[in-house]
């Protein structure tokens, strides 16, 4: 009798150890899954943006015209912002895009001149482009292999003379 | 029983490591990189597109910036002919402010129609590129213009600006990096080699300062930023000290005057990782060159001490290695008597 009552302790004692070790298990299940899920949910709205440009949106053909203070403005990369759908303008300063989705973004941009974002709203736009080049100051120095050298000092380059 | 323990500290510990901040340099560049060799030879033609590219498959601010700055060190190339002509038209005009300012907007114009051709460029046409390419990837970045030291600058003599690098913002922090120096170097010969060195890449601020001094002193993101004269009589560090993370402590100047039979003490911020073993001191004096192998302490703070005691008098250029490479220069007056 005693011997039972023993092993019936014993097994309950095991039994609420083993409870509390599941219930710890599955809070430590609990926390990771919504780890996992606060880092997808970070993910879904950029993509649901994407898809919302796609297929919502009216689209246009754009004619544009790009000038700078020397006048048309040639090989000037236009491009749809967040694509690589993209053109250059040609030696009149015209481009043609087809397809831009209304409310898309068009970057115009070139080496040495100012970035410019222009949201289409219309079919035709025209836009003036800056030079970086006055506010620009070149400075250049590389990166060298070799280690500092001193000046030779008086009397080693008499010593070097004479040797 | 003890299983179920360690399986849930194992968890609870995975749970914190997702949540502590992550070092930027220790990131995982695999795909950046991969990203950024597969665009290798790119024209600069659209930079939009050339921006979209290297990014739009990466998802974090560093690895975006990973892509621009690895695609720009390994595909353009430093301009040495353009850097003599202008170095010596500055050093001419001066004096001049005006002849200056025309001679920057003609020059400027001439760099980037070489860089767009041929993609050739000095300091700033590299600090140009990586901040149009970060600010089309949405990113802020920003040229910054001052002052650098290497073994090759004559830097007592500098009297304005001689070098551009960028600042970057990634994830709310600003990031310091030199794509022209990560791109290749000059060798005695003016020969350049297009090698490329992560040194320079988001380096620590501390080294960083080492070897830059911006015009504006806020870009050296310190707390307690040197002085413009101090930058110029510090000890001379290399990209070996980005490297092995050695940073000179003591002496502050780079030129010392010891007496003969004094020992010289040199305290570095050194890893443990650094053996003792793996240091050596080149001493050049005139047309003397020898190599020793200096006393090394490791010291109570954890700092490594480098001793040496100089027999001879006379003036040397002492550079500290490790396994060979350049990581410091002292120049030490040894002298009879001290007055």
């Amino acid at each position: 009798m005693k011997n039972t009552t023993n092993e019936t302790t014993t097994t309950i004692a095991t039994k609420k150890m083993s409870l509390f070790v599941y219930l710890l298990f599955a809070l430590g299940i609990i926390t990771t899954s919504s780890a996992q899920e606060q880092k997808a949910s970070e993910t879904i709205p950029t993509q649901t943006v994407t898809v919302d440009n796609a297929e919502e949106q009216q689209v246009f053909a754009v004619k544009g015209t790009v000038k700078n203070e020397e006048g048309p403005a040639p090989d000037i990369a236009v491009a749809i912002k967040g694509t690589n759908i993209g053109t250059y303008t040609d030696f009149d300063g015209h481009y043609e895009l087809m397809e831009v989705p209304k409310g898309a973004i068009l970057v115009l941009s070139c080496v040495g001149c100012k970035t410019q974002e222009v949201v289409v709203s219309q079919e035709t736009i025209h836009t003036m482009m800056e030079m970086d080049f006055m506010d620009t100051v070149v400075l250049s120095d590389p990166s060298a292999a070799q280690t500092y050298v001193s000046k030779p000092s008086l009397w080693q380059k008499i010593k070097r003379l004479v040797q | 029983m003890i299983r179920y323990f360690v399986i849930i500290i194992v968890l609870c510990l995975n749970n914190c490591i997702y949540a502590q901040h992550i070092d930027v340099r220790a990131t995982n560049f695999k795909d950046a990189d991969s990203i950024s060799a597969s665009y290798m030879g790119e024209p600069l033609s659209s930079l939009p597109i050339l921006s979209y590219q290297l990014t739009h498959h990466l998802s974090s601010d560093v690895e975006k910036f990973r892509a621009i700055y690895m695609w720009v060190s390994h595909n353009i190339e430093f301009d040495f002919q353009n850097f003599i002509k202008n170095k010596r038209k500055r050093k001419r005009l001066k004096n001049d402010p005006i002849a200056l300012k025309q001679w920057n907007a003609s020059f400027s114009k001439e760099v980037f129609q070489k860089l767009l051709n041929e993609k050739k460029t000095v300091c700033t046409g590299y600090a140009y590129l990586i901040k149009e390419l970060s600010n089309l990837a949405g990113l802020a970045c920003e040229i910054v213009n001052g002052y650098s030291r290497t073994g090759a600058t004559h830097f007592k003599k500098i009297t304005s600006p001689n070098h551009s690098w960028n600042a970057v913002q990634l994830d709310g922090e600003w990031y310091l990096c030199d794509a022209t120096w990560s791109s290749g170097y000059f060798d005695e010969t003016n020969e350049f080699t297009l090698q490329y060195n992560n040194s320079y890449f988001l380096a620590a601020p501390e080294w960083f300062a080492k070897n830059h001094y911006p015009e504006d002193p806020k870009w050296l993101l310190l707390d307690t930023p040197p002085t413009l004269l101090n930058f110029f009589k510090e000890p001379l560090i290399y990209k070996s000290a980005y490297t092995y993370h050695i940073l000179p402590i003591h002496p502050t100047v780079m030129d010392i005057v010891v007496e003969r039979y004094q020992e010289v003490k040199i305290l570095c911020k050194a890893p443990l990782s650094i053996h003792t073993e793996n240091i050596t001191l080149e001493l050049i004096s005139g047309s003397k060159r020898y190599e020793i192998q200096p006393l090394c302490i490791r010291t109570s703070e954890g700092l490594l001490q480098i001793v040496h005691t100089f027999e001879k008098t006379g003036h040397y250029d002492a550079h500290i290695k490790i396994k060979g490479n350049p990581v410091l220069t002292y120049t030490v007056r040894v002298k009879r008597k001290l007055t």
